[in-house]
């Protein structure tokens, strides 16, 4: 494979659950969403609360099974494969958790979950070398090599994230899924192990699929960014220029609620704040047309917004955007 | 370690002690007097007064007390007004029988309990997940005195009498009465087939119980994301669920084995009494009913002590299945 080609592609992915209490509804978790991580970047997946990154995430590492959808890995079709190849590829894409405290198993040590590891995938050799690998993992993660027998609840919130990202790299992964890894944990950690993150991705030359909802974190860590809402990517493009241009009404309202951030037009002249009001709508019984026409607070939604499925629009930066009444230069159409 | 076990069974004394003590004198508001039991009927009144005295029964209450709690701490239980021979030796008969059929109940119960309860959860909402949890609803609601009469009334009458069929099972007793002139090996299969009523009437309503907390509580654990992460690792799903599921999971289970053992030794007294099985709870139900007072009070005792053990058991099962959990 060349350098060029993705080390991921997802493809028109559908993931969807059986809605709660009687009767055959569904939730439509994620609903059509496409986008590429290329070898060596951090692709940020952003989104509100219940817009489907988790499951976006999940689905790619089939640990919920997509409904519909593509997702090539290093050209290889995650979803023909057995379970017995599946756990195979284990070994190159791997997922943290943002809930540090239910991550780990209690009933595990340190040295046990990560022997497990080692052990199922064949690595490390006998048990000399692979307790020199777990050494080594801690003290990648910045931790005492001591701490290998001790139990998860014996840590804070910080180190049993340092676990986490311990016990995903122990397979040596091309691929990390970030599921908010930082966003349980207090502000002063949160550095360091967004600081750990960033020093592992230099060194050892991993790819990144960061799931977040702090948009300064996005800003500053990563290369390029989509923008989720209602199981779709609305928004996607270079993080510099999502930041300095959004385009889509979803992404400027997401902007604008960041504090401290000057909302501006497309133009960089100041802008009153767009506000989405609301909640997120339920995925279950999905509007037609485009998923954010009900809180939309574009001044030219209309009729053309609920029909049908918006188009993909090309961002002059490379990216793109689902939105009708937005031209890719930013101005309005009508 | 050590000094939290002393701690507890030290703690246990004054418990066992108030027990005692409230069946002492609850047990002097029933109608009825031990003394009859010891003479034949038609006893001159004057006998019946001396034998009174001789059995202390005329001393004020508390006098009685003091009495019984002296011997007590000599490790006295006292003599049984009615099988005329040491409590010590009637409880020793009664106690390996009951300890036998609790057990065995109690294993069995688990193990059902924990297998339901796995694989309802394994496909919850699905119609072996509905059936089962139908079926554990029914054992869970059911006296388990209904459930022993009913029992007896199809595996021991009407397959034997009515239906005719091959396998039957005893409705009382733990051995036949020709039972000395067996085989050994035809001996072990006299006991179990008497076991197996009594026992069964016991842990179906117990396993009812624990599949039902067993599958709660699975359920709730598969959930968390370190079962999503043993996914990820690569893990068989078998392994995932035996080993990081299911373990955690029994962990809130394990608490129900101290909850189950009241359940279980008050079960005792009907079942037993039911199937004339000869342990502690027909012994207690006996005495009360002949107003044999240092059997019931022995037994009582006997009890709230087993209660306080298997409670201290299911503690310390508890610290040793959950790593949190450290006793000091
Ligand atoms: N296992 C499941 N069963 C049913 N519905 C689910 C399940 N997992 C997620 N959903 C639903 O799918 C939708 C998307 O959830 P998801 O967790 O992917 O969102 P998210 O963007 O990660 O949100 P958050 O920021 O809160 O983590 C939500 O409406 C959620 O209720
Ligand atoms: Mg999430």
């Amino acid at each position: 494979m060349s350098a060029a080609t993705p080390l991921l592609t997802v493809r028109g992915l559908v993931t969807t659950f059986p809605a709660p209490g009687r009767g055959k509804r569904t939730v439509h978790a994620v609903n059509g969403v496409d986008f590429e991580v290329r070898r060596g970047e951090t692709l940020a997946l952003v989104g509100e609360s219940g817009s489907g990154k988790s499951t976006t995430g999940r689905s790619i590492l089939r640990l919920v099974e997509p409904a519909e959808g593509q997702v090539m890995f290093d050209g290889i079709d995650l979803r023909a494969m057995s379970a017995d190849q599946l756990r195979a590829f284990r070994r190159r894409a791997q997922f943290v958790f943002q809930d540090p405290f239910s991550a780990l198993n209690p009933r595990l040590t340190v040295r046990s979950m990560l022997d497990e590891v080692l052990r199922v995938h064949g690595l490390g050799g006998d048990a000399a070398g692979r307790q020199r690998r777990i050494e080594d993992l801690l003290e990648r993660v910045g931790m005492d090599p001591s701490v290998a027998a001790r139990y998860p609840h014996e840590f804070s919130g910080g180190q049993r994230q340092r676990l986490g990202i311990a016990r995903a790299l122990a397979v040596e992964p091309e691929l990390l899924v970030l599921d908010e890894p930082v966003s349980a944990l207090d502000v002063s950690i949160q550095a360091q192990i967004v600081n750990l993150l960033t020093r592992l991705q230099q060194d050892e030359g991993l790819t990144y699929l960061f799931i977040a909802h702090d948009l300064a974190l996005v800003e500053h860590l990563s290369d390029r960014v989509a923008v989720m809402y209602l199981g779709r990517i609305v928004e996607t493009g270079p993080t510099r220029g999502i930041f300095a241009r959004p385009l889509h009404p979803y992404t400027r309202a997401l902007l604008a609620a960041v504090p401290g951030r000057r909302p501006v037009d497309s133009e960089g002249r100041d802008l009153e704040r767009v506000r989405a009001e609301g909640e997120i709508p339920s995925p279950i019984d999905l509007p037609p047309g485009c998923v954010f026409h009900s809180r939309c607070p574009h001044p030219h939604r209309d009729d053309a917004c609920t029909r049908q499925l918006p188009a993909s629009t090309a961002r002059p930066d490379g990216g793109f955007f689902d939105c009708v009444k937005v031209s890719s230069g930013g101005g309005m159409q009508g | 370690m050590t000094r939290y076990l002393l701690r507890r069974l030290l703690g246990a004394i004054p418990l066992v002690l108030g027990v005692a003590t409230v069946v002492f004198f609850v047990i002097q508001l029933a109608p009825g007097d031990p003394a009859n039991l010891v003479l034949s009927p038609g006893m001159d009144e004057a006998v019946i007064e001396q034998t009174r005295e001789n059995l202390g029964l005329n001393d004020p209450l508390p006098v009685q007390y003091v009495k019984w709690l002296g011997s007590l701490a000599q490790g006295d239980l006292g003599y049984s007004l009615n099988q005329r021979r040491p409590v010590a030796a009637v409880i020793g008969d009664a106690l390996p029988n009951t300890l036998l059929l609790s057990a065995l109940a109690l294993g069995i119960a688990f193990l059902v309990g924990i297998g339901v309860g796995v694989v309802q959860a394994v496909r919850p909402y699905s119609v072996p997940d509905s059936v089962l949890s139908v079926v554990a609803l029914f054992f869970y609601s059911m006296p388990s005195f209904w459930l022993a009469l009913m029992l007896i009334l199809v595996f021991s009458y009407l397959a034997r009498n009515v239906w005719e069929l091959p396998i039957w099972f005893p409705s009382s007793g733990i051995r036949s009465s020709d039972f000395d002139l067996m085989s050994p090996g035809e001996q072990l299969v006299d006991r179990v087939r008497h076991m197996v009523l009594p026992v069964t009437a016991l842990w179906l309503v117990l396993a009812a119980g624990v599949a039902r907390y067993t599958r709660g509580s699975l359920l709730e654990v598969v959930g968390q994301d370190y079962v999503r992460t043993a996914r990820a690792k690569g893990l068989p799903e078998r392994t995932v669920i035996l080993k990081h599921a299911l373990r955690n999971a029994l962990i809130p289970v394990v608490t129900l084995l101290g909850l189950y053992l009241p359940v279980l030794f008050s079960g005792t007294v009907f079942i037993e009494t039911i199937f004339a099985w000869p342990g502690m709870g027909k012994t207690i139900f006996d005495a009360i009913g002949a107003r044999d007072y240092p059997v019931v009070m022995a037994s009582s005792l006997i009890f709230a002590g087993m209660v306080v053990v298997g409670n201290l058991i299911a503690d310390l099962l508890y610290a040793l299945v959950d790593p949190r959990i450290r006793y000091e």
